[in-house]
């Protein structure tokens, strides 16, 4: 195949040059020409969407409206701020890429095969009796400040998954630093957009607080001109935000309280369930990702560098002549 | 540089220097000389060129005040400020293409090697290309 210039004026020997999300062998969705991402069932992120924006609307539109007559301007504009940043953080959370790791290459594929065939000739060709059997890689271990880990071998990538990496099998991809895969904001949590996700869920909790009692005191400050229960009648709206927001901090409440304990860890959701890092089951079992302090894992999260995506999904490819295969790689591009 | 971006690395063999995770997850690729390079290229240049990568990927992947400055910032905006601004992390990655592409020009290519970015591997490995050998696939 002739080598190509990706923005020259193109020849494509081999089908066409297109960009690369759309041949992305993952199951994750894209939208805008390969801007956004998110996971296949992305309904959850639109039921969240209008909740905010349902229940926000009520609490601005009646509530917001009294208290900012009756008691201080400053209300609708605390609760503003935060309605932005809410919606800032889900949107983040939802649309950014959460750390894909893309697939091998078919050069490295063969090249680990190589390595994986050279070892097991070495340790079982005895016990094979000469007639030599190929075993799938399964392990690779490797030390990490002094403890040893096992990385498993991803057949669907093709890979040596890295340490805190999983597989997310609804997504289809490797995830760096995997922490679940959230159906309510529609993407995974890994190491792109945890801090989306963290900021989100907390963020949500305090403006539910802070509704709930803009709801009471609404509530309080009629009841006080008239009688509790003709306050109760004028106020039907607060009501309404009231048991939504009481329903959402017994979920959202609850997750913002573990994962502020999980960022202070420095671990992941999947590394909790599974007990990587717990001292219960080996003594002295230290994570080894930890920074030190729960005061720098905290720094770290929030305020660390942003990792840039690896996909290049705005990147181009040609399209390989045989489908099926699932490999389509820049064979011949150099970027410049 | 319009004569790196013309030569074939499809079809030619390829050295691969794997992660070393021993300090964690940031990126730092194994600092020792494969088998298959030697008599290629002299250990030093190879050498010099994996520290200094190494070297720049910990500048970007470290926590200091040019960051956390930006990333409080880009929280404060409620991240709307990364649509119309590049983070350190992808200026260091720009800087760090510049510097293969150098590194290609002035020593790989005429020793008849090419390095790939690591970024086009999904920051996995760091490949190397022997343009003169045919891979017996
Ligand atoms: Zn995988
Ligand atoms: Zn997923």
């Amino acid at each position: 195949m002739e080598s190509t210039r990706v923005h020259s004026t193109v020849k494509p020997m081999e089908g066409q040059l297109i960009r690369k999300w759309k041949v992305y062998p993952g199951r994750s969705k894209f939208c805008w020409n390969g801007r956004f991402m998110c996971a296949p069932d992305y309904s959850g992120f639109f039921c969240c969407l209008a909740l905010v924006v349902v229940t926000g609307a009520l609490f601005f539109a009646r509530d917001c409206e009294y208290l900012a007559r009756e008691v201080t301007p400053a209300i609708p504009v605390i609760g503003g701020l935060l309605f932005i940043f809410i919606l800032g953080t889900l949107c983040r959370t939802t649309l950014t890429d959460p750390g894909v790791i893309p697939r091998a290459t078919p050069e490295e594929v063969l090249d680990i095969e190589k390595q994986m065939t050279e070892q097991n000739q070495n340790s079982s060709q005895d016990a094979a009796n000469g007639t030599y059997v190929y075993q799938a890689p399964r392990y690779k271990e490797v030390e990490i400040k002094g403890r040893k880990l096992k990385l498993t071998f991803c057949h669907t990538c093709q890979m040596f998954r890295p340490p805190r990496a999983s597989h997310c099998s609804r997504c289809n991809n490797c995830v760096e630093r995997f922490d679940h895969h959230c159906p309510m904001v529609g993407n995974c949590i890994g190491k792109r957009n945890y801090r989306y996700f963290y900021l989100f869920v907390t963020s949500t909790t305090i403006m539910c607080l802070y509704v709930l009692a803009c709801n009471v005191a609404v509530i309080v400050l009629r009841s006080l001109k008239t009688n509790v229960g003709d306050a109760f009648k004028e106020s039907i709206a607060s009501v309404i935000e009231g048991v939504v927001c009481i329903g959402s901090l017994t979920s959202v409440g609850g997750l913002a309280c573990y994962h502020s304990y999980l960022v202070a860890m420095e671990m992941t959701t999947n590394e909790d369930i599974k007990g990587s890092h717990s001292s219960k089951r080996i003594k002295d079992n230290i994570n080894p990702f930890s920074h030190g302090s729960c005061f720098k894992n905290c720094c770290f999260i929030i305020c660390g560098p942003q990792h840039p995506s690896l996909m290049d999904r705005r990147g181009f490819t040609y399209v390989q002549e045989t489908p099926g295969t699932n490999q389509h790689t820049n064979d011949g591009i150099q970027h410049v | 540089m319009d004569d790196l971006s013309r030569i074939p690395v499809n079809h030619c063999a390829k050295v691969f220097i794997q992660r070393d995770y021993s300090e964690g997850t940031t990126v730092h690729f194994q600092e020792k000389f494969p088998q298959e390079l030697e008599g290629k290229i002299e250990f030093e240049n190879f050498i010099t060129t994996i520290r200094k990568l190494n070297d720049m990927y910990s500048e970007a992947e470290s926590l200091n005040s040019r960051t956390y400055c930006e990333s409080c910032f880009a929280c404060m905006t409620a991240y709307l400020s990364y649509i119309c601004m590049n983070t350190h992390y992808e200026i260091m990655l720009k800087k760090i293409k510049r510097y293969i592409e150098d590194q290609n020009h002035t020593v790989y290519v005429p020793r008849g090697l090419l390095l790939v970015d690591p970024v086009e591997r999904g920051l996995r490995v760091l490949e190397v290309c022997i343009l003169n050998e045919v891979n017996g696939r």
